[in-house]
């Protein structure tokens, strides 16, 4: 597992080792059996104060960064993909405030506020009639004498009910064509959420995604400045794809972690004789490494943008991380497959410490949420006109 | 903007601008061959000189003449490519083409659509969103992109 120690971390890493293993990691089949909230996880992490990490400390967040946030997501998620994958969204939508509203006076409080309260924030991006493409709205905001209201149909919005605010995307106006959008921060006191469908799903069940009518009201403050194709493409998208493929590590991390205690533990029942699949453990634990590496290297470019709107809003850097998320999303179920198959039945059964189901389960979901058939195509697009890196 | 003397050999009268006095086209630069006194200064933070404020006036004239053909050659390449909500000639140069749905995949088939028809290649650092924002944009790139080369204008 990566172990990023970085200065300013504060021992945040450590405290999700810890939250994970001595909480997370006993409630997760719970969590996925009954597909509810993993609310022990949460109470110990805002307790720890985690949600706040990726607040700048000004704000008197934790000031972590990308790297730090990233081990923590592949930290939570050998112990429960819901905590992780509600955590990892959580910080999407703190990375957007941050980065392209924190001048605003509005968001400047907000921020502190955030830090202060450890308040969840969940996504509404994608909507009915629109499919998975983020990138066009139906829904407009409405404005008027400072205000502005909308009506999102979601599809799903992910721990919607248990969140303290909403970041939600919309046309610019009700004249705007679809591609025009903004993204505006919905406080609970501000919203309605009508359940519109359930979720019952493989994997992923604790994360509580049903679909929502979603109507608010706020004021105009509450509209970050920036386009949302520049949040999308600066920050959303590459901080989505590097904190999922980092929890789905964590999820890889695990599975191989089976295995190789499956295999160690057969090797004592018998010294001296190679467990019959003690090569593929040894591939498969190669595949980590690639896969741990993908995670690391997209890290580092992101960092290198350094925050820069333009080195973040360049092709190349898009393809790559795009490619960050479809080569992982492959390489998790291949990597977890690959586990069961060397624990064998033990891996196959579920009352069994060496059991793989809820991974797997879990690992199927990461090629469809963007489904990896978009992305290629988005990739496919991109690929006609750029240029060599 | 090269005031030296222009070079013999590439020289080029491409068309009936460079009959002004004072002017010849050297590829997509423009050479002062004779006109008043030289500029004292190398040009930068000096009096502009009676010389070389007629230079600029001309030049001004001549990207003015040069300018529109290659807007019209944009617009076209818009329309048949970008598929905005109004009618791009209708469009002013500095409207951000976004608000008018130009989409990301509007925008590779735009890039391919100008590449093909002024026969240049965007470099990577030109793919971004800001390039293609608005018509004066897009034409600043593709000025830039065929600076050095003989005018292909239509």
């Amino acid at each position: 597992m990566p172990i990023t120690v970085m200065s300013r971390s504060f021992g945040a890493l450590e405290k999700a080792q810890r939250i994970g293993l001595e909480i997370a990691a006993p409630a997760a089949d719970s969590v996925d059996r009954e597909a509810r909230f993993p609310s022990e996880s949460f109470d110990a992490l805002r307790a720890e104060r985690m949600l706040g990490i990726f607040i700048p400390t000004e704000f008197g967040g934790g000031g972590c960064s990308i790297a730090d946030v990233s081990a923590i997501c592949t930290a939570l998620g050998q112990h429960c993909s819901a905590t992780a994958m509600i955590f990892a969204m959580h910080q999407i939508q703190v990375a957007c405030i941050v980065r392209h509203a924190r001048e605003s006076e509005f968001f400047a409080s907000y921020l502190a506020e955030l830090a202060d309260t450890q308040s969840l924030i969940a996504s509404a991006t994608s909507e009915i009639g629109v499919g998975g493409d983020t990138r066009s709205s139906v829904c407009a905001i409405e404005r008027d004498s400072g205000s502005f209201s909308i009506k999102k149909q979601a599809p799903v919005i992910s721990y919607g009910e248990y969140a303290d605010a909403i970041l939600a995307t919309a046309r610019r106006t009700p004249d705007s064509p679809p591609s025009d959008q903004v993204l505006v921060l919905l406080k609970r006191d501000e919203f309605t959420l009508a359940r519109t469908s359930g979720w019952d799903t493989l994997g992923f069940r604790g994360t509580c995604s049903p679909g929502f009518m979603l109507t608010a009201r706020a004021t105009e403050d509450h509209i970050l400045s920036d386009s949302f194709a520049d949040i999308s493409s600066q920050t959303m998208l590459p901080v989505s794809h590097i904190v999922w493929t980092s929890l789905w590590l964590g999820i890889a991390t695990a599975a191989v972690g089976r295995a190789r205690a499956y295999i160690r533990a057969e090797a004592r029942k018998s010294p001296g004789k190679t467990p019959a699949a003690s090569v593929r453990l040894a591939e498969v634990v190669s595949k980590l490494q690639g896969m741990r590496a993908l995670v690391n290297d997209s890290v580092r470019d992101y960092e290198a943008t350094g925050g820069e709107a333009d080195a973040a809003s360049g092709m190349n850097f898009a393809i790559r991380m795009n490619n960050l998320k479809l080569s992982c999303s492959t390489a998790v179920v291949d990597i977890v497959s690959q586990s069961m198959l060397i624990c064998g039945m033990s891996g196959y059964r579920i009352d069994s410490k060496f059991s793989l189901g809820r991974l797997l389960r879990d690992a199927y979901g990461a090629a469809l949420m963007i489904n990896n058939d978009r992305i290629y195509g988005a990739n496919a697009a991109m690929l006609l006109v750029s240029k060599d890196d | 903007m090269n005031l030296d003397a222009p070079r013999a050999d590439t020289a080029k009268q491409t068309n009936s601008a460079s009959h002004w006095p004072g002017v010849v086209l050297v590829g997509g630069e423009y050479a002062a061959v004779q006109f008043g006194a030289w500029p004292s200064t190398d040009g930068r933070g000096g009096r502009a000189t009676v010389g070389e404020d007629c230079h600029r006036r001309r030049v001004n004239e001549f990207s003015r003449y040069k300018r529109q053909p290659m807007i019209d050659k944009i617009r076209n390449t818009l329309h048949q490519y970008a598929h905005l909500n109004r009618d791009v000639f209708t469009i002013s140069e500095d409207a951000d083409l976004y608000a008018y749905g130009l989409t990301s995949h509007a925008t590779v088939n735009l890039m391919l659509g100008l590449e093909d028809a002024f026969q240049v290649e965007f470099p990577e650092r030109m793919l971004r969103r800001r390039t293609f924002e608005t018509i004066a944009n897009i034409h600043e790139s593709i000025v830039e992109l065929t600076a050095g080369q003989p005018t292909a204008a239509s």
